[in-house]
C-alpha cells in the first residue's frame, strides 16, 4: 500500500461559509508543508484528514483507504492539534499510556514504545512530571510523542511551533524532520521559517483554496526577479509601503533597508533599488500578492 | 476487551486522584454517621416494659376515627394542611366548597354541621377556660372532637368520601387513601413487639432490615452526588484541551464512554460497600447472639440491587446532559429531579416506592410492609436501570456524532457549525 494522501475536489461548508474550495492535492512521503495566513482553511483541512470533521463534498483517501472509514484511518494517522494538552494531573508517562490504550496498543507494546519515544523527544527524565507542570515546549514534544506512539503512516501536525521560543522551535523542526524519514508528515503553519527549514514540498492556502502546490525551489524560482532591496530614509518608507508589498526591513539610524515585491514594469521603483534573490518569505508574500489579483 | 478493562482501570485511578471524589466520600460518611447513628443491636422484648414503640394500626375503624377527628378540626378552622412539592401549604376554602365538605361530614357522622359546631365551640371554650385557670398550654389534639363515623359506613365508602374532600382541597391533603392508612399511629403491645421480633430474627434477618434503612438514607445522597462526578468527567477533556487528541484515536466511542461510565459507577459504589462492612459484621454478630445465621453478603447484596439503579441513573443523567450541552447543566437537571423525588413522599416514609427515584424505607424491620412493596420496588429499580441504559446509549450516540464534527446549534444537531477555520 502506497503511503499517499489524495484529495479530490474537497469542499467544506460551515453553514453558508465555504472553508475549503475544491481542494485537489496529492501528498507523498516526507515532510509536506501547508502554509497560509490565519483563517486560510489549514486547520479545517487538517481536521478533515484527522477524521474530526467530514468534508461536504469531494473525496479523500489516505493510503488507499477512504476517509469515511474513520476507524481504519485513525489507526493510520497521528494527530497533534494546535493547542495540544492532556489531563493536568497525569504524568507524561501516564498520559502516553492512556493515549496508547486509546490507540489500541497492547501492554507490551506500550512498555516498549513509551520510554523509547519519551527518550526521542527528550522527555524521559521528565516522565513523572505532571502535564500541568510542563512548559509549552515540553507539552508540544509530548504531543509529538503521543502522535507517533502507534507508529502511524501519516503524522498531521497543526501549527506546532506557535508560541515556542527560538531554541525550542529549531529543536522541534529537527525532530519532525527525523520522524518524516519513512512516513508523511503534514505540517500546517503560518510561520514561513518552519517550512523553509523543513519542507521540500509545500502547498499554500488562501481563503480555502490551494493557490500553490509544488517545491519550495520552484516557488523561489517563480518569485525571482520580483524582489528588490533599497536603502531609503524613514520619511520615504510610508510612501513606499503604499506602493509596494514590503517583505522585510532593517532600520539603521535614520536609514531603512527595505525588501519589497515589485510588480513587473512598475515605473515607481526607486532608482537605487537592487534586484535581490528571494527567500521563502519574499516568495510567499509575492504569491499572496499575486493571489489577491489573479489566483495561481 | 483487555484494553477496555485497562481504560476502566485508568479511569478509576483518575477518579481516585481527584479532590471531588474525596468530597463525595466525606459527604457519604458524614451523612451515614449523622443519620444512621450507632447500631444498637436487637433485643427481645420483655413483658411489662413501659413502651414497645409505636406502629401504624391496621384497624380500619381506628383509621376512620382518627381521620374524622382531624377533618373536623380543619373544617371548623377552615385551614387544611396540604403538601404540594413537600412544602406545607394551608388551604382556605370558599364557602361553597366548605358547604360541600360539610355535607360529606354530615353523611359520615350522622350529625348536622350546626350540632357539631356547637359541640366544637363548647369544647374549645372549656379547654381554654381550663388552660387559663391552670396556667397550662393547650395541646393541638386536646381540641379534637371525639366524633366517630357512622357504623354503617364501610372503610371503602369512607375513603371514597375522603378522596372527594381531597379533591376539593386541591390534592396533597391528609384525606388521600394512602395517608388515611397511616393515620392511626398507636403504641405497640407486647405481643405485637414480640411477633415483630420473631419475624425479624426468623424470616427477615437483621442484615436485611438494616440494609433497607441503610439504602433509604444513602439513596437520598446517591440520587444527587454522583452527578458531580459524572459532570466533572464529562467536562474534563474540554478543560484539559484534550478533546481533539482523544477524538483522533482509534478507540470506539462506545469503549471510551462506557469505560468512563462504568468506572464512575464502580467508584461511587466503592465507599458505599466499605461503609457497609461495619454494619455487616455487627448484624452478623447480632444474628449469632440469638442463635441464627445470616449470609455474610446479605447487606451488601441489598445495597447493590437497591442503590445501583439510583447511581446508574444519576451518573447517566450526568453524562448525557454534559455531552449534550457541554456544560454543567446536568447538575441542575438532576438537582430538580432530586428535589421533586425527595419531596414527593408525603405519606409514611416507610414503604413509599411508586416511581420515585428515591424509594423510602425509613424504619428498621417492618418486614410485612417490605413484602407488600417488594414487587413495586423491583419494578421501580428495573425501570430506572432501563432509563439509565437508554441515556448512556444516547450519550454514546451524541459523543460519536460530535467526534465526527457534529455539534449542537440552536437546539438542532448539525455538522460543523463552529467558526473554526
Amino acid at each position: 500500500m502506497e503511503t499517499k494522501i489524495i484529495l479530490k475536489n474537497v469542499n467544506k461548508f460551515y453553514g453558508t461559509k465555504q472553508a475549503l474550495k475544491n481542494v485537489n492535492l496529492t501528498i507523498t512521503e516526507g515532510m509536506f508543508g501547508l502554509l497560509g495566513k490565519n483563517g486560510a482553511g489549514k486547520t479545517t483541512l487538517m481536521k478533515v484528514l484527522a477524521t474530526l470533521h467530514s468534508q461536504t463534498g469531494g473525496t479523500v483517501e489516505i493510503c488507499g483507504i477512504p476517509i469515511t472509514e474513520s476507524k481504519k484511518i485513525r489507526s493510520m494517522i497521528g494527530y497533534l492539534p494546535q493547542d495540544f494538552s492532556m489531563y493536568g494531573s497525569m504524568s507524561a508517562y501516564d498520559a502516553m499510556d492512556y493515549l496508547g490504550v486509546l490507540s489500541g496498543l497492547t501492554k507490551k507494546e506500550r512498555k516498549e514504545r513509551i520510554p523509547y519515544l519519551l527518550e526521542q523527544v527528550n522527555l524521559l527524565n521528565n516522565r513523572k512530571m505532571k502535564v500541568k507542570a510542563m512548559s509549552g515546549g515540553m507539552r508540544r514534544r509530548l504531543g509529538i510523542a503521543q502522535a507517533i506512539l502507534h507508529n502511524p503512516k501519516v503524522l498531521i501536525v497543526d501549527e506546532p511551533t506557535a508560541g515556542l521560543d527560538p531554541e525550542e522551535r529549531v529543536r522541534f523542526r529537527n525532530l519532525l524532520s527525523e520522524i518524516a524519514k519513512d512516513r508523511i508528515v503534514l505540517l500546517s503553519t503560518h510561520i514561513v521559517g518552519d517550512i523553509e527549514a523543513t519542507c521540500e514540498q509545500i502547498a499554500v492556502m488562501d481563503e480555502g483554496e490551494i493557490i500553490y502546490h509544488g517545491t519550495v525551489a520552484n516557488l523561489l524560482m517563480q518569485a525571482r526577479g520580483k524582489i528588490y532591496s533599497s536603502e531609503i530614509s524613514r520619511m520615504e518608507l510610508e510612501e513606499l509601503k503604499k506602493t509596494f508589498v514590503v517583505t522585510g526591513m532593517l532600520t539603521m539610524g535614520n536609514k531603512v533597508t527595505v525588501r519589497y515585491v515589485v510588480p513587473e514594469n512598475n515605473p515607481s521603483n526607486p532608482s537605487n533599488a537592487i534586484l535581490v534573490e528571494p527567500n521563502v518569505e519574499d516568495a510567499y508574500m509575492w504569491l499572496m500578492n499575486q493571489a489577491r489579483g489573479e489566483k495561481v | 476487551m483487555k484494553n477496555f478493562l485497562t481504560l476502566c482501570k485508568i479511569e478509576c485511578i483518575q477518579i481516585a486522584k481527584s479532590m471531588l471524589y474525596y468530597l463525595f466520600i466525606a459527604c457519604l460518611i458524614l451523612f451515614y454517621i449523622t443519620q444512621m447513628g450507632e447500631y444498637n443491636g436487637v433485643t427481645k422484648p420483655k413483658p411489662g416494659a413501659q413502651s414497645y414503640g409505636f406502629t401504624y394500626s391496621t384497624e380500619e375503624r381506628l383509621m376512620m376515627e382518627m381521620t374524622t377527628k382531624g377533618l373536623l378540626q380543619e373544617f371548623f378552622d377552615n385551614q387544611y394542611k396540604t403538601y404540594p412539592f413537600g412544602f406545607l401549604k394551608n388551604v382556605v376554602l370558599s364557602e361553597k366548597k366548605q358547604e360541600k365538605i360539610g355535607e360529606i361530614i354530615e353523611d359520615i357522622t350522622g350529625y348536622e354541621i350546626s350540632e357539631l359546631r356547637i359541640k366544637w365551640e363548647e369544647k374549645n371554650n372549656q379547654i381554654q377556660e381550663d388552660a387559663l385557670k391552670n396556667g397550662t398550654m393547650i395541646m393541638a389534639n386536646q381540641l379534637d372532637l371525639e366524633i366517630a363515623p357512622l357504623d354503617s359506613i364501610s372503610f371503602q365508602e369512607f375513603c371514597s368520601q375522603m378522596e372527594q374532600i381531597d379533591e376539593l382541597i386541591g390534592g396533597g391533603s391528609d384525606y388521600q387513601t394512602e395517608k388515611i392508612k397511616t393515620s392511626a399511629y398507636v403504641p405497640k403491645t407486647y405481643e405485637q413487639a414480640l411477633s415483630e421480633y420473631e419475624e425479624l430474627i426468623k424470616e427477615d434477618g437483621i442484615g436485611n432490615a438494616y440494609a433497607r434503612q441503610f439504602c433509604d438514607y444513602m439513596g437520598i445522597l446517591l440520587a444527587i452526588l454522583p452527578v458531580f462526578l459524572a459532570v466533572s468527567r464529562g467536562l474534563r477533556d474540554r478543560r484539559a484541551k484534550a478533546v481533539q487528541v482523544i477524538d483522533s484515536k482509534q478507540a470506539a466511542s462506545s469503549c471510551i464512554i462506557l469505560s468512563r461510565y462504568l468506572s464512575t459507577i464502580v467508584m461511587a459504589l466503592l465507599p458505599l460497600l466499605l461503609l457497609a462492612i461495619s454494619p455487616t459484621l455487627q448484624t452478623q454478630y447480632s444474628m449469632k447472639a440469638v442463635g441464627q445465621s445470616e449470609n455474610f453478603f446479605t447487606l451488601i447484596r441489598v445495597v447493590l440491587w437497591w442503590l445501583t439503579p439510583t447511581i446508574l441513573l444519576t451518573v447517566s443523567v450526568g453524562f448525557f446532559f454534559t455531552e449534550l450541552t457541554k456544560s454543567a447543566s446536568a447538575i441542575l437537571v438532576q438537582g430538580i429531579w432530586w428535589f421533586l423525588s425527595i419531596n414527593s413522599n408525603q405519606g409514611s416514609l416507610t414503604g413509599m416506592v411508586g416511581f420515585n427515584l428515591i424509594p423510602r424505607f425509613n424504619s428498621f424491620g417492618n418486614y410485612n410492609i417490605y413484602q407488600e412493596v417488594l414487587p413495586e420496588l423491583i419494578r421501580n429499580r428495573v425501570m430506572y436501570t432501563a432509563i439509565a441504559i437508554l441515556l448512556i446509549v444516547l450519550t454514546i450516540g451524541i459523543y460519536h456524532w460530535r467526534r465526527k464534527g457534529g455539534s449542537l446549534s440552536h437546539g438542532a444537531l448539525r455538522i460543523n457549525r463552529k467558526n473554526q477555520l
